[in-house]
């Protein structure tokens, strides 16, 4: 009887042994999977945080360089093409908020009859610094972290490009937004509007109207503003617009000749 | 008699499972209270942001003023030498630019003006590594076997792009996109 009872006695040390050694393994287990999943998610919370940071930067600093870098490089090539023609009224069939509007997104005029000239075939525009072409190379830096542009449009409305003084251009665009993580983790979409004033240095200024063809080339900081009692050279964006009207004050080589 | 002598060895063999376990316990406890603690983790996450944060809002112009009298030597040196050549870039752009022109080092030792003149961060208690399209730019040294055993390293990313004029003769460079990258960890 006696032994009967001792072994039952075992038996039950036995359970309450491997009952305490289990209890002991599955609460490390869970331990261990819980800080795993705490680390995990820590983790995401860093990658958001860092994107975050990625497209708060985007949205406030580097959205308008990039509309300064592509504006400006369209206005450049622009300024050549229509150099390269002499202003002709045949090349200069557009404002230039419409002939920008075009040329922004991947370097093509059209004209008005709606055939396509490619300023970047034809070497006047770098293509890497065109929306489509920026948005290319950042789309490769961005998918390295995981994270693909869905959409990104930038529209000039009319009226939004006009000349500040002799010297800058102003440009103002929408810009509408939508990048997402590839894990579908978060996303961002928005939309905002840049101004920019773009210096009007590096550009190509030609007289295209009647009188003395003097102001022809490349802008540069030694060029002279229209100082005179009577305005006689109209402004870059009057020049890239063919108009013939003289509105502002404009920028000579030297000095501005009154007629 | 016997069935006493039975019950104190149940109970000794229950204290005995008891104080294992109390003992198991307090090492586990032990091992875990041993990982970085959430504090020194925020520490590093400040160093890393705050870096960027900086050079990606502080523009040289606030900086320097027309005639090049800068608050950080290395900057004023750099302005006066025409080094730089946009002033209305932030600092962060202007790493960028001198690594498009090929001045790796020059990019390096005004990081490292910057970081050092302006305390973004300790260098008695962090460790910082700065790097453009993945080429390091500071420190010189090689760091990557004490990054390799850092319990803890925070990392901070930007995308930089940017352009410069020359006024002379109306050449316009455009340069990037680059990724700007800083890692910290805990010495």
């Amino acid at each position: 009887m006696a032994k009967i009872s001792r072994k039952r006695k075992a038996v039950f040390f036995s359970i309450v042994s491997i009952f305490l050694v289990i209890l002991f393994v599955s609460t490390t287990s869970m331990l261990s999977k819980s800080r795993m999943k705490e680390s995990e998610m820590e983790v995401t919370r860093t990658r958001v945080r860092i994107m975050n940071s990625m497209i708060n930067d985007l949205e406030e600093v580097y959205f308008e360089k990039m509309l300064y870098i592509a504006a400006k490089n369209s206005l450049i090539g622009l300024s050549s093409y229509y150099a390269d023609d002499y202003f002709d009224s045949n090349v200069v069939q557009k404002r230039i908020e419409y002939a920008l509007n075009d040329v922004i997104h991947e370097g093509v005029l059209k004209e008005r009859d709606g055939t396509p000239v490619n300023l970047t075939k034809m070497g006047y525009i770098d293509f890497n610094y065109t929306i489509k072409g920026m948005m290319k190379n950042i789309s490769d830096l961005f998918s390295t972290m995981g994270v693909e542009v869905k959409e990104f449009n930038i529209t000039i409305p009319a009226n939004s490009v006009r000349q500040v003084d002799p010297w800058n251009i102003q440009v103002t665009a929408d810009i509408k937004y939508y990048f997402a993580d590839k894990n579908r983790l978060a996303s961002w979409k928005g939309f905002t509007t840049k101004t920019v004033n773009i210096s009007v240095i590096g550009l190509y200024a030609y007289d295209y109207e009647n009188g003395p063809k003097s102001n022809i080339g490349i802008i540069t900081g030694e060029w002279k503003r229209d100082n005179g009692t009577q305005i006689t050279e109209p402004t870059i964006v009057n020049k890239l617009s063919g108009s013939p009207f003289v509105f502002g004050r404009g920028i000579c080589v030297s000095y501005c000749q009154e007629s | 008699m016997r069935e006493k002598k039975m019950r104190k060895k149940a109970y000794f063999f229950l204290m005995d499972g008891i104080f294992s376990i109390v003992i198991l316990t307090i090492g586990f406890l032990i091992i875990s209270s041993n990982k970085l603690q959430p504090g020194e983790e925020l520490h590093l996450s400040i160093a890393a942001e705050n870096t960027m944060n900086i050079f990606s809002s502080v523009r040289v112009n606030e900086l320097c003023d027309e005639s090049c009298n800068c608050s950080i030597r290395k900057l004023q040196d750099y302005c006066y030498r025409n080094i730089i050549l946009n002033k209305e870039q932030t600092l962060l752009d202007t790493l960028g630019e001198l690594y498009f022109r090929n001045r790796k080092d020059d990019a390096g030792m005004l990081f490292d003006n910057i970081t050092s003149e302006g305390d973004l961060f300790r260098k008695d208690l962090f460790e910082m590594e700065f790097r453009i399209n993945k080429e390091k730019i500071y420190p010189d040294e090689d760091l990557t076997q004490m990054k390799a055993e850092s319990f803890e390293l925070i990392s901070s990313k930007k995308i930089i792009y940017g352009y410069y004029e020359n006024a002379l003769t109306g050449q316009v460079t455009f340069w990037g996109p680059y990724m700007a990258e800083v890692d910290v960890w805990r010495k």
